[in-house]
């Protein structure tokens, strides 16, 4: 048995999770269906509408790490927790399933449910930024797209793999669901201002002042190959937010020298990171349930 | 009281050895020894907290024993508890069900987790539905099944693999009379099957009608377990005897007095209860004996113990 069968085609954890609603859904009368589809059809249009007419696609991305990073968290916090507040994971703890099978399952599951999200969202993005990007090539758009794409879903694939830890660890959905929001905004906007306070703290004693306010300090030097390695960089450099917005300004705004794998290396780590989570986990839910991986 | 013989025979397919369990200071079960066979129907009974989960998820594999193990057809579910598994079905006391789904694709979900080959899942999910009289629900949300019927489709779920080893971690819990009654009836079909259900309960009856080994445990230790009619010669050496005599107890009480096969005789609200040993030919042949002697008897019966009564002689009320 491949690994595609083992966790996707026959693996009925990924299908439950994945297609055990929108069953339910495509069971019931179609003018139900059509009567719910109908608000998000014409929200959609709308903002392509819009944002065509406005020319900005900087909008469109962040309603894209809006909704992917606030829904990663959301559809994730219960994956495991509810079988505990359930019952329900001595009876899948008893099964044939093994843990890579029960924690895979559960995670491409939720992966599939954002892919489907930024296939849905995209679009939106491609068509503002070939409006709008009047000096960039299609070729530079492209690339700005794709890496965009990467960052926005690899952050959100990190959050989903460490909301579903945090559903393992805690069983409690809530309480899954509020430590990852917290850990996020912690990350993405606590974390950097103290930094930045810190940085500015030490230029007031002398010590050589980083402006890391500005994407300049990235390309400098052996920075602009060296950025990933420096740890007066991480917290800027590692966060999504930043990540995206380099790219952004990087490619349309100022023409600057963009850095060595800007945007691809930090999508690399998060999906590394998210790699590193679901493998505690698996050896976690293998060694607690005595099941082979 | 110690723990019973232990018939550990090569037919047996459960054997339970020395099974202990500590959660820190607290000893949940304490080196726990049985052995059961095939077609075995086993109450195991206890207050609550006595230790009855406790044992049901370490033979579950669920939990892992401090010391001991226990053995399900020749694999020893310590040391090899996902061979052991697919041998093993397990109902707990509380338990939830997948919702959103209907019957038919919860026990899909369950048959495939199991492993049961594609072709056999349809007959396999038809012939559970039909022993649990589920399948006039097979279209239905789980959610909105009654209690009974999220119980009986737990049961079908447990049954799905065809295991040989049954857990009823109090299957009768939250159940009304009529509910309880087809359980049982349940129970009696499944143990026909040649299975062994262990069915744990701290409600009697519910378990003596259809039992035919017992365990008693109390603050993690098995008290008995055995047989339930030689669990009951044990603790009731002497049958009671109760008699009704139209001439007077007191009469009758004298007369049987004099009778070498008699232990004791006591009158209780004009009643005789006497002690009797001897097996039902001398029992035919005192009856004889005493209508015989002229006394006019209107009823004449054999008091055996229930359940009930060798739970509360043999048990102090006592948790963990």
């Amino acid at each position: 048995m491949t690994l595609w069968q083992k966790w996707v085609t026959a693996n009925p954890v990924f299908r439950y999770h994945f297609w055990g609603q929108t069953k339910l859904m495509v069971r019931r009368p179609l003018w139900q269906v059509i009567l719910l589809c109908v608000p998000f059809v014409a929200i959609y249009f709308w903002l392509v509408n819009q944002t065509v007419q406005h020319g900005l696609p900087s909008l469109s991305v962040g309603l894209e790490c809006l909704a992917l990073w606030l829904v990663a968290p959301l559809i994730s916090h219960s994956l495991f927790a509810m079988e505990f507040e359930k019952a329900t994971w001595d009876m899948l703890v008893l099964t044939r399933l093994t843990a890579g099978q029960i924690v895979m399952g559960k995670f491409l599951s939720r992966l599939a449910l954002l892919i489907i999200l930024v296939i849905f969202l995209a679009p939106l993005t491609l068509i503002g930024a070939f409006k709008d990007f009047q000096t960039v090539t299609p070729v530079g758009i492209l690339q700005w797209f794709a890496e965009t794409q990467f960052v926005v879903l690899s952050w959100a694939v990190l959050l989903t793999s460490f909301t579903l830890w945090l559903s393992y660890w805690l069983k409690r959905g809530m309480v899954a669901a509020a430590v990852a929001f917290a850990g996020q905004v912690f990350v993405l906007f606590i974390l950097p201002v103290l930094w930045g306070l810190f940085v500015a703290l030490f230029a007031m004693v002398g010590e050589r002042h980083i402006d890391l306010f500005t994407f300049d300090v990235f390309g400098e030097g052996w920075l602009r190959y060296g950025w990933m390695l420096d740890p007066r960089l991480a917290i800027w450099a590692y966060n999504p937010i930043t990540a995206v917005f380099g790219i952004f300004v990087f490619a349309a705004e100022r023409g600057a020298e963009k850095p060595f794998l800007w945007g691809t290396w930090q999508g690399i780590v998060y999906l590394l990171l998210s790699a590193l989570i679901i493998t505690l986990l698996t050896r976690a839910v293998a060694k607690a349930t005595r099941k082979p991986i | 009281m110690t723990s019973q013989r232990l018939i550990l025979g090569v037919q047996a397919m459960l054997e339970v050895k020395g099974l202990r369990k500590e959660f820190g200071q607290l000893v949940a079960v304490k080196d726990i020894h049985f052995a059961l066979q095939p077609g075995d129907i086993f109450g195991y009974i206890g207050p609550n907290g006595a230790g009855k989960t406790t044992t049901l998820r370490m033979l579950a594999t669920l939990l892992e024993p401090t010391s001991g193990t226990a053995i399900v057809n020749g694999i020893d579910i310590v040391r090899h508890p996902e061979e052991a598994r697919p041998l093993i079905g397990f109902m707990p006391d509380f338990f939830g069900l997948y919702e959103g789904i209907t019957v038919w694709e919860y026990l899909a979900f369950f048959a495939e987790a199991y492993n049961i080959p594609p072709r056999e899942r349809k007959q396999v999910i038809e012939n559970v539905l039909e022993l649990t009289d589920l399948t006039i629900k097979r279209d239905a949300y789980v959610e909105t099944l009654s209690r009974g019927m999220q119980q009986r489709l737990c049961l079908a779920k447990t049954l799905l693999h065809d295991p040989l080893l049954l857990l009823l971690d109090e299957p009768a819990s939250g159940l009304d009379p009529r509910a309880r009654a087809e359980l049982k009836e349940l129970l009696r079909e499944i143990g026909a099957m040649g299975k062994i259900v262990i069915v744990s309960s701290h409600i009697l009856p519910e378990l003596s009608d259809f039992c035919n080994k017992i365990g008693i445990i109390e603050k993690g230790e098995l008290l008995l377990w055995g047989d339930v009619d030689d669990i009951l010669r044990q603790l009731q050496p002497a049958r009671l005897l109760t008699i009704r005599c139209l001439d007077g107890a007191d009469k009758l009480a004298e007369w049987l007095n004099k009778q070498p096969e008699i232990v004791s005789v006591r009158v209780v609200n004009s009643m005789v209860e006497a002690q009797f040993v001897g097996d039902d030919e001398t029992q035919a042949e005192l009856l004889r004996r005493i209508i015989l002697d002229g006394h006019r008897i209107a009823t004449f019966s054999e008091t055996t113990m229930n359940l009930e009564d060798v739970f509360l002689r043999v048990t102090k009320g006592e948790v963990a």
